[in-house]
């Protein structure tokens, strides 16, 4: 007996330990199921109606919940309509589902899943998964394995899905959303530091592209000037060349008249020279007629002696006859013979002297016509001499002219080669690739860049084309910008990505057609500028933008659900104990009365708060929009003022408002701005127990300076920083007595910023404090 | 006779609240609980004036006064948006949508009835003083 009560206990107890063990395996595909089908049937889909069959889609590999989902299935419907449940590995076709579980060991997919059904309709349920911003559903493993869950009730709103109260009820818990949304204000905070910071490198990037764009534009103003200056001194150079010609044509003239003169002139020559021969002809037979009168002299001499010896004879024959007679006969013989003989002797001389006479004559005018004809030859020779010697002259001026012509060309060309050699420095040494292409497309210069980064050498490159250098693709590309450049004549733009070693580099080139003296190119000129850190810091700065927007919009769709969200049950709490404490439902007694006003004030407070970190958020997010209307701010701000009259009776405060009778009219946002002196009176009165608050109001030609000066407690110079700052009552202890959100002054100023007013501060601790608006009129 | 009022609400808190404020001042109260609800209503009822909440499941309260308004006998109802939408652009939405009044939640119980009256052709609030 006692053997078989000991086997019946083992029994049951290895029966139940069996049992629990098994059911703990199955109990957890089974829950997950029986969840799943739950939270189906507490959310609605958008136009349900026109959902024939809802689809369950298990993104992983657990085959037992699948099965388990699947008989689950097969059972029960949801809202009348089949359940079709399917697993999938990979994420085609999550779109067109209604449901999406993502098991715990396809966890690294959760985050794609989100992205591509965002906004899509359709309910995310994950596992275990850590990232709750991530989530809309999502289970937890409990130390006691038990399973509970979570909810994101914004990412769910955000899918348009509806859900149903009682869903927390059965063991779920809310994410804590205001968390989330500070994490997420922190991150893009962070980001949107980062986008500054990147933003200030592009912006340095951006002035030193603009510096070195400059530099270029001041090197091609440059070259202008010096093309300019060297078409210029082509065409001083033209001109003088021009004259060159004109005073070589003029020296070819000159000579062809000196030749025709020296022509004459040897012709007049020629002539003199007979003239001389027909004078020496003269003197010839005028030697001739000398001799001749020699001869008839030496004759006459002859005779002469011839005649003395017969004297001589007759005086011997005087000595022989001494005889008187004979002497006389021979004295009177003798004087008569030589009385004839003197007579005869003087005849003859008579006539030769004649004869000479005439000859002498002749001879003379002969030598005298033959001077005058020499004379005039002379005469005319000396005039030719004269011309010869004037056109000798011009000759000599056109020649010293022609020399200092060449000179100044010599002194131009050499401007010319400075110029030159200053211009290939310049482009040579350019922090920038330059290269020159002739029309065939043919390298005819690279720069000292070009070189290093393209590692080449000049001479590698020089009269080669793309197609020799580079690869098919590359050459193509480039002759391709060449003969753009050369139809349209026009400089072009480009960007460019070449393969380097250390990876792909953008260039922008600039190409440009270098066009001859007749407007025809004659070759194309490009700039490379390497802009690869630029483009590297773009793409940064994208993603991080992108990263920014994306944080941006969970933040607006959170501002939008918090809004909705925290006024809906405020709006029952508010609207029942206004119904309440109006008595409609019935009379209550004092005690209640107050207890619901307490509630009431409670509630409303709560609305304020939330109204304020609205507000703050919006400013924040940039999102707060002010509208300019022109309105009448006595009005305003006695309206306002109005409002805490019972309080500052209450506190025993004198409250003075200060304002000119006349209508002051402003163009501003009349809400916006009783906020902002909403804000600042209610301080004032906040925060002083005695004396008085005075607000004073003054209108300049500008703007409209008012002044909230009260004798409160006053703020020290260590908190003045952080008086404005969101979250910052400056007294934490403080805060139990002043009750507050602490956004007030910061919403304030942030207001009064955005109306272009400013808002500025002077305190004294125990004294008191004046607040100071200026706003535009 | 009494005004006739169609709140459309789908917050059961809210629309108890509503109707009791409503029905405790001697007006008749429609409730509608969903977009699909509430046109129907306004359809079959012919109310006076329409309260219209913009959060509401299947369709939201935009189109609701889109669809309200395609009807010729609606063409001229007044239809006052009670919401706690209080993003920027909300209000104009509304208008844009059709709406002819638009007041913002959390409700004063207090003011409530004189807002929405505000908006009452002038004759019913003739009748209303009867």
């Amino acid at each position: 007996m006692k053997f078989l009560i000991k086997f019946f206990c083992v029994f049951v107890f290895y029966l139940l330990f069996l049992t629990n063990t098994n059911t703990q395996q199955l109990q957890r595909n089974e829950i997950i199921s029986a969840y799943l089908y739950n939270f189906a049937k507490n959310i609605q889909w958008q136009n349900e109606d026109l959902i024939k069959e809802f689809h369950f889609l298990v993104i992983g590999r657990d085959e037992s919940l699948i099965k388990s989902l699947q008989s689950l299935s097969k059972t029960y419907t949801l809202r009348n309509k089949p359940i079709i449940v399917s697993a999938s590995e990979s994420l085609n076709n999550v779109t067109n589902v209604q449901l999406i579980f993502v098991t715990k060991d396809s966890e690294n997919k959760l985050v794609e899943i989100f992205d591509k059904i965002e906004g899509e309709n359709i309910l995310l349920v994950s596992d275990g998964y850590k990232d709750k911003q991530l989530i809309m559903i999502n289970f937890k493993e409990m130390a006691n394995e038990t399973v509970q869950f979570e909810i994101n009730r914004a990412n769910i709103i955000n899918q348009h899905l509806r859900i149903m109260e009682d869903i927390i009820f059965w063991g779920g818990t809310e994410v804590d959303v205001a968390y989330l949304y500070k994490q997420g204000q922190q991150s893009l905070r962070k980001l949107q530091k980062q986008a500054e910071v990147l933003e200030n490198k592009l912006l340095q990037l951006e002035s030193t592209i603009d510096l070195k764009t400059k530099q270029i534009q001041q090197q091609k103003d440059n070259l202008a000037k010096h093309n300019s200056k060297i078409s210029e001194q082509q065409i001083i150079l033209d001109k003088q060349s021009n004259l060159l010609k004109n005073s070589e044509n003029n020296l070819s003239k000159q000579i062809e008249k000196i030749e025709e003169q020296q022509k004459i002139f040897d012709i007049k020559s020629q002539e003199l020279e007979d003239q001389k021969e027909a004078l020496e002809r003269g003197k010839e037979l005028l030697s001739e007629l000398n001799a001749n009168i020699n001869k008839q002299n030496s004759q006459i001499e002859k005779q002469t002696k011839v005649l003395a010896e017969q004297g001589k004879t007759i005086s011997r024959q005087q000595d022989y006859m001494y005889l008187l007679v004979i002497i006389i006969i021979l004295v009177i013989l003798l004087v008569f013979v030589i009385y004839r003989g003197y007579k005869n002797k003087q005849g003859l001389s008579k006539i030769l002297v004649q004869k000479v006479k005439e000859r002498t004559r002749e001879l003379k005018k002969l030598n005298e016509e033959l001077e005058e004809r020499v004379k005039e030859r002379t005469l005319e020779l000396q005039k030719s001499i004269e011309e010869l010697n004037i056109t000798t002259k011009s000759i000599k001026e056109t020649n010293l002219e022609l020399v200092k012509e060449i000179e100044t060309r010599k002194i131009i060309e050499e401007k010319l080669t400075t110029s030159e050699k200053q211009l290939e420095s310049i482009l040579s040494f350019a922090p920038i690739l330059v290269y020159i292409n002739n029309i065939a497309g043919q390298y005819i210069f690279v720069n000292k860049e070009f070189e290093k980064l393209m590692e080449v050498t000049f001479e590698e490159v020089v009269n080669k084309t793309d197609l020799e250098l580079f690869s098919k693709e590359r050459a193509e590309r480039n002759i391709a910008q060449n003969q753009k450049v050369i139809s349209t004549k026009q400089p072009q733009i480009f960007e460019n990505a070449s393969q380097k070693k250390g990876g792909t580099r953008y260039f922008v080139d600039i190409l440009f057609p270098l066009l001859d003296s007749n407007n025809e190119i004659y070759a194309t000129c490009g700039w490379s500028l390497d802009i690869t850190d630029r483009k590297v810091s773009e793409q940064i700065l994208l993603e991080a933008k992108e990263r920014a927007e994306s944080a941006d919009r969970l933040k607006s769709a959170f501002l939008a659900t918090m809004s909705h969200e925290l006024r809906t049950p405020l709006n029952s709490i508010i609207g029942f104990t206004g119904i309440l404490m109006k008595g409609v439902a019935g009379p209550l007694n004092d005690e209640q009365l107050k207890q619901l006003g307490m509630a009431k004030g409670s509630a409303h407070h709560l609305l304020d708060l939330i109204n304020d970190v609205l507000d703050i958020s919006k400013i924040e997010a940039d999102q707060l929009v002010v509208t300019f209307t022109k309105f009448n701010f006595n009005k305003m701000l006695q309206k306002v003022f109005l409002t805490f009259q019972p309080i500052a009776k209450n506190k025993n405060i004198n409250l003075e408002l200060i304002i000119s009778d006349e209508d002051i009219e402003i163009s501003s946002d009349e809400r916006r701005v009783s906020q902002i002196f909403l804000n600042l009176i209610n301080n004032a009165v906040k925060f002083t127990d005695k004396g008085s608050i005075k607000v004073d109001c003054q209108v300049t030609d500008k703007n409209i300076i008012t002044k909230i000066i009260d004798s409160g407690i006053g703020i020290s110079c260590k908190d003045m920083d952080k008086l404005f700052k969101p979250f910052s009552q400056v007294d934490i202890g403080l805060t139990r007595n002043h009750e507050g959100t602490g956004l007030g002054l910061s919403i304030s100023k942030k207001l009064t910023e955005k109306l272009n007013g400013t808002i500025s501060v002077e305190s004294e601790v125990n004294v008191g404090s004046i607040f100071t608006v200026i706003l535009p009129k | 006779m009494k005004t006739k009022v169609l709140i459309i609400e789908d917050n059961e808190k809210n629309m108890y609240m509503l109707s009791f404020l409503l029905r405790s001042e001697n007006y008749e109260v429609i409730e509608a609980f969903s977009g699909i609800e509430g046109i129907n209503a306004a359809i079959n009822n012919e109310p006076d004036i329409i309260l219209l909440d913009i959060q509401l499941p299947e369709m939201n309260g935009y189109t609701v006064a889109i669809k309200i308004r395609e009807n010729e006998k609606l063409k001229k109802t007044p239809i006052v948006v009670v919401t706690s939408y209080a993003m920027p652009g909300d209000k104009e939405k509304a208008f844009e949508s059709g709406a002819t009044g638009y007041i913002e939640k959390p409700i004063n119980p207090d003011t409530f009835i004189l807002q929405m009256k505000s908006f009452l052709p002038h004759e019913l609030l003739l009748k209303i003083g009867n």
